[in-house]
């Protein structure tokens, strides 16, 4: 079975592989690695990371912290941190991540929405920013309520 | 003091063994009761003997089916199981974190005790390490399906093979991993891909059962609770012997028995065994 990058050492660390041979029916949910290979008839769902083997199909949607995709899925995908989609992944839906790798040869038919990626010194800033706004604030308001004051005197 | 429950020595050399086993234990004074299973006896039934002659120890010495038998027995009692496996290979070496039976010896006064999960199934039956649920061997694997229910969650569709329920883990690399597998309240299942080897004309004429080689790949599941349906015959099996037919519900029984086990070594926990 052809490999994708480092598939060998997912599988090694994946808690759940479904095989060529297996069938899942139903919502599939796993705190931890998912590896499929077979076939799944309904949603995928982790924390962790999903991989989608070549000869895998997934029919419903997948949500993950990092999806790759090899074979082939019909349903939206939600990575959110990455989503990959290699030279033989079909991706048959919507897809949400903050950082896309489609390869060249992939196929994706759908709609895709990039949420920006927070990083940290973005976080870093949005703190400053909101502690000198609230400190901003104070003045402002005290100024309205002197006014609203004078209205009624 | 000590409950000993030896196997009936299949041949000389195993006769050898268990003589050796028994100076072996009376030379360091882990002294006890020596019995001997007979033929038509359960060994549950004789590991509850020993708890109704209050010992506190039942020590299983020969095949991993015979300890997993007489852990059945204790299982959900105060006792304490302990375990000489005759076989190097055996699993319960991993699980003692021993190599050989002298260590197995060895290890039984240290008194270190593990609480360990089994598995229960059709709420009657119990194993310690693990069972195999396979079609009658007259049904050619692939032709029908068994499906397993997980958790009553989802479903996983496969052609008739062999499924392996472990309460021990599927890739048993060392003891740290075997011990955590049998205290983590799962089970461990694995789903062997069908051989892609085209079976013989004759064979597939004849219907003999393909070769009984089993994949290395497949598919690993950690549920708590499984059931494994199929419409042909299916048998459970604890080693070599048949322990229930039919569909089945297997569920993790969490920790229910105690096992004595070595003490693993901080330094020694990375991967390799803890008794080297």
């Amino acid at each position: 079975m052809a490999m994708f990058g480092g598939e060998e050492k997912m599988e090694q660390a994946a808690e759940t592989i479904v095989g060529l041979d297996v069938t899942i029916k139903g919502n599939f949910k796993s705190p931890s690695n998912i590896v499929v290979n077979g076939t799944v008839k309904g949603k995928v769902d982790t924390k962790a990371c999903v991989e989608v083997g070549e000869q895998a199909l997934i029919e419903g949607s997948v949500s993950a912290k990092k999806v790759t995709v090899s074979g082939a899925i019909q349903g939206n995908v939600e990575g959110s941190e990455s989503i990959e989609i290699t030279p033989t992944g079909k991706i048959y839906g919507d897809i949400s991540t903050s950082n896309l790798i489609i390869q060249s040869g992939a196929t994706f038919v759908g709609k895709s929405t990039m949420f920006e990626k927070e990083t940290e010194e973005a976080k870093a800033q949005d703190f400053e920013k909101g502690e000198t706004e609230e400190t901003q604030e104070m003045p402002s308001e005290t100024t309205e309520d002197r006014e609203r004051e004078e209205v009624t005197q | 003091m000590y409950y000993y429950i030896f196997e009936p020595a299949q041949n000389p050399k195993e006769q050898k063994i268990q003589e050796e086993i028994k100076a072996l234990l009376q030379s360091r004074s882990i002294v006890g009761e020596f019995v001997t299973l007979s033929l038509a006896e359960e060994p549950q039934d004789l590991a509850r003997v020993g708890l109704r002659k209050n010992y506190s120890t039942v020590v299983a010495c020969g095949s991993d089916t015979l300890i997993n038998e007489i852990g059945a027995g204790i299982t959900g009692t105060e006792a304490v199981l302990g375990a000489i496996p005759f076989e190097e290979n055996s699993v319960f070496h991993q699980i003692l974190g021993t190599k050989n039976y002298t260590d197995a010896c060895d290890i039984l006064p240290s008194r270190k005790v593990l609480k360990v999960d089994t598995g229960l199934i059709n709420q009657e039956k119990i194993f310690v390490s693990s069972v195999t649920v396979r079609p009658k061997k007259e049904l050619i694997a692939g032709e029908g399906l068994i499906i397993v229910s997980f958790d009553g969650d989802f479903q996983a569709e496969t052609k008739l093979c062999n499924i392996t329920v472990s309460n021990v883990g599927i890739k048993r690399k060392s003891t740290k991993k075997v011990r955590a597998a049998l205290t983590d309240h799962h089970l461990d299942i694995f789903i062997p891909d069908q051989l892609r080897k085209k079976e013989g004309f004759l064979s597939r004429i004849f219907g003999r059962a393909p070769s009984e080689k089993t994949p290395k790949t497949g598919s690993i599941f950690r549920p708590k609770k499984i059931s494994i349906e199929s419409r042909k015959k299916l048998i459970t099996m604890l080693g070599n012997k048949e322990i229930a037919k039919g569909n089945l519900i297997i569920e993790s029984y969490p920790s229910s028995l105690n096992i004595v086990v070595k003490r693993m070594r901080p330094k020694a926990q990375s991967d390799g065994d803890s008794n080297s």
